[in-house]
């Protein structure tokens, strides 16, 4: 196990890329313990072979989807009359905006380039400094991390063998918390540095409902998701079929902003987008059988039980390694690596899985935000030339109050718990 | 090589759009209350595909993750000396997984799908083939790099460039 994690270390930092770093420092333990080396190709291949995981390129399409048809300026628009009046006017648009999208794309760098592509030069232009903004629009892809349809709690639910219906349930309370959250540390730094509001007083109601009645079709997204699987009518599989035929629809007859060329380039942009995510579960699914091998989840949850009875420091102790893994690994990898170690624990000390999965995708998203090392945060400091080192003071006041939140949900499961057992029993 | 590309492309894209049909569709005909028995397995085996050929695909435009935060300060020849013996042991990764992968989709060539009179050799053989396309790609990049040391001209290094392409993207 050793030679695996430093040559998985070693790979990574000479910069090979990340699927491959795990897949490849996962053989030598093949070798080591004689189990014979087709398992690897065996193993690689049936990690595709499972039809929930199929909700991944379905949602992935239908975000780029979404994105080619014309909702993201719709939501711009109804993000602005709802929220241009506040303290930091650009930079509390940006976060309802993550929200509002959360809805429709669930991934959390695809919000941040977006976001720092559409919002980044207006807000610079406004006189934020570079830090704030990237830091902003990097964090508040962190608020699509739990709204349904997130791709992170799909994977959850397919691994950790969760019901993925009250996964997107559960999500909707702490996404809207921790936008709450950083709608309020971004109204202090406001304060602090005197950015401008971008409209003098609070839109009127008539713009408000005007602008909200143009975005309801992607409004009601969520909720016919949720409404779709409550009901049985279908998987969340199918639902995500059902989300792109929906999107393809919305995009090709009631915006009619669609074209054929749109079409075919947001094909070839998810066609390539899941090959990105999918490598990784391939590969990772090498490493994972090693893992289980290797008796780890049963050694981890040992220690962690011999080591403390209270479940809340438990939870605690598990996050703050997740955060610290996180500073350092891609997200998805993360999933499939550690969900089904945690999971074991979490089951031993009596914690809902469905509350974890909030603490897992809050904690595990934001490490793809955190120096040194975070696809997030790449992707917005390259968009708009920020120094890591600037973005990583302007970050800080972000990570805080989504520490306050997540503190919060640990303490008070009901936040979290409270909407799925009122729809699902 | 550009033929290659497009084939790759055309060949994903065509089997995404198949897939999301078939799971559409055969939701649509249970509401009706017929179903579909070989649709869950189909679109199993089409996904095999999705992901291989799709891998292939990122990895021919340098968007597979990772880190080059500590190698872009190197000289370019240490870069090129790096990328070069990473692409080797990427290369033998993916020839052990061809090898290895054609053997069992030679030993489930009997093995037929619950719901279909196929082989799952169909769903087997996606591995070879797209780690196949892969290990051409670092065949090509290999050749690339020895050609750079020889030359002593580093300015084409094919080796993790995922900034340089959202830039590009941005523009475009």
């Amino acid at each position: 196990m050793a030679v695996v994690a430093i040559l998985f270390v070693v790979f990574l930092a000479a910069g090979m890329p990340l699927a491959f770093a795990i897949g490849i420092a996962s053989v030598p333990f093949f070798f080591i313990e004689s189990i014979p080396l087709s398992i690897i190709t065996q193993k690689m291949i049936s990690s595709t072979q499972s039809f929930p995981l199929l909700a991944v390129p379905f949602f992935v399409f239908a975000g780029n989807l979404m994105n080619e048809t014309g909702i993201t300026r719709r939501m711009i628009r109804f993000a602005t009359v709802l929220t241009g009046h506040m303290r930091g006017g650009l930079g509390q648009v940006s976060l309802v905006l993550s929200g509002l999208m959360g809805g429709v794309s669930g991934s959390a760098t695809a919000d941040a380039a977006m976001e720092s592509r559409i919002l980044g030069p207006d807000m610079l232009k406004q006189g934020y400094s570079k830090g704030f903004t990237a830091a902003i629009l990097s964090m508040g892809g962190l608020i699509t991390a739990t709204i349904p349809p997130s791709l992170g709690l799909i994977l959850y639910g397919c691994i950790g063998e969760v019901s993925i219906g009250r996964l997107f349930m559960g999500g909707i309370v702490p996404g809207v918390m921790i936008m709450a959250a950083m709608m309020i540390a971004t109204s202090f730094a406001a304060k602090k540095n005197g950015y401008v509001r971008l409209t003098e007083k609070r839109a009127p109601f008539k713009e408000v409902s005007k602008s909200f009645r143009e975005s309801i079709w992607a409004l009601m997204f969520p909720v016919i998701l949720i409404v779709g699987i409550r009901s049985g009518f279908f998987t969340a599989s199918e639902a995500g079929a059902f989300a792109v035929v929906y999107a393809f629809i919305i995009g090709k007859f009631v915006y009619r902003e669609l074209t054929f060329k749109q079409l075919m380039r947001t094909l070839q942009q998810t066609a390539k987008d899941l090959g990105i995510i999918m490598l990784i579960i391939i590969c990772s699914a090498v490493f994972g059988y090693v893992v289980v091998l290797d008796r780890l989840p049963q050694f981890l949850s040992q220690f962690i039980v011999g080591f403390c009875s209270n479940k809340y420091i438990a939870l605690f102790i598990i996050l703050i390694f997740l955060l610290f893994i996180g500073m350092f690994m891609e997200a998805t990898a993360n999933c499939m690596i550690l969900i089904p170690i945690f999971m074991p624990i979490i089951k031993s000390f009596g914690i809902d899985p469905v509350h974890f999965g909030m603490l897992f995708m809050l904690v595990n998203t934001m490490g793809g935000m955190t120096p040194p090392v975070g696809v997030t945060m790449y992707t917005a400091c390259s968009l708009l030339e920020c120094p890591i080192e600037t973005y990583t003071r302007a970050v800080l006041p972000f990570i805080i109050s989504v520490g306050v939140v997540v503190a919060l949900l640990i303490f008070m499961p009901q936040i979290v718990l409270f909407l799925p057992n009122l729809v699902f029993g | 090589m550009k033929r290659i590309i497009k084939i790759e492309k055309y060949f994903v894209v065509t089997m995404l759009v198949l897939l999301i049909l078939l799971v559409f569709f055969s939701a649509v005909f249970r509401w009706f209350g017929v179903s579909i028995a070989w649709s869950v397995d189909t679109a199993q085996m089409l996904f095999a595909w999705v992901c291989f050929i799709g891998s292939d695909l990122a990895l021919r435009q340098n968007k597979h993750v990772g880190i080059n935060m500590l190698t872009q300060h190197f000289p370019p020849a240490v870069q090129n000396g790096l990328a070069l013996a990473l692409n080797i042991i990427m290369l033998a990764f993916c020839c052990l997984t061809v090898v290895f992968g054609t053997n069992l989709a030679i030993v489930n060539y009997k093995r037929m799908f619950n719901t279909l009179p196929i082989s799952y050799s169909l769903v087997t053989s996606a591995g070879p083939v797209g780690c196949a396309l892969m290990a051409s790609t670092f065949i090509r990049r290999i050749i690339q790099n020895v050609h750079n040391i020889k030359a002593k001209d580093y300015s084409q290094i094919h080796f993790m460039q995922v900034d340089e392409d959202i830039k590009e993207e941005c523009k475009a």
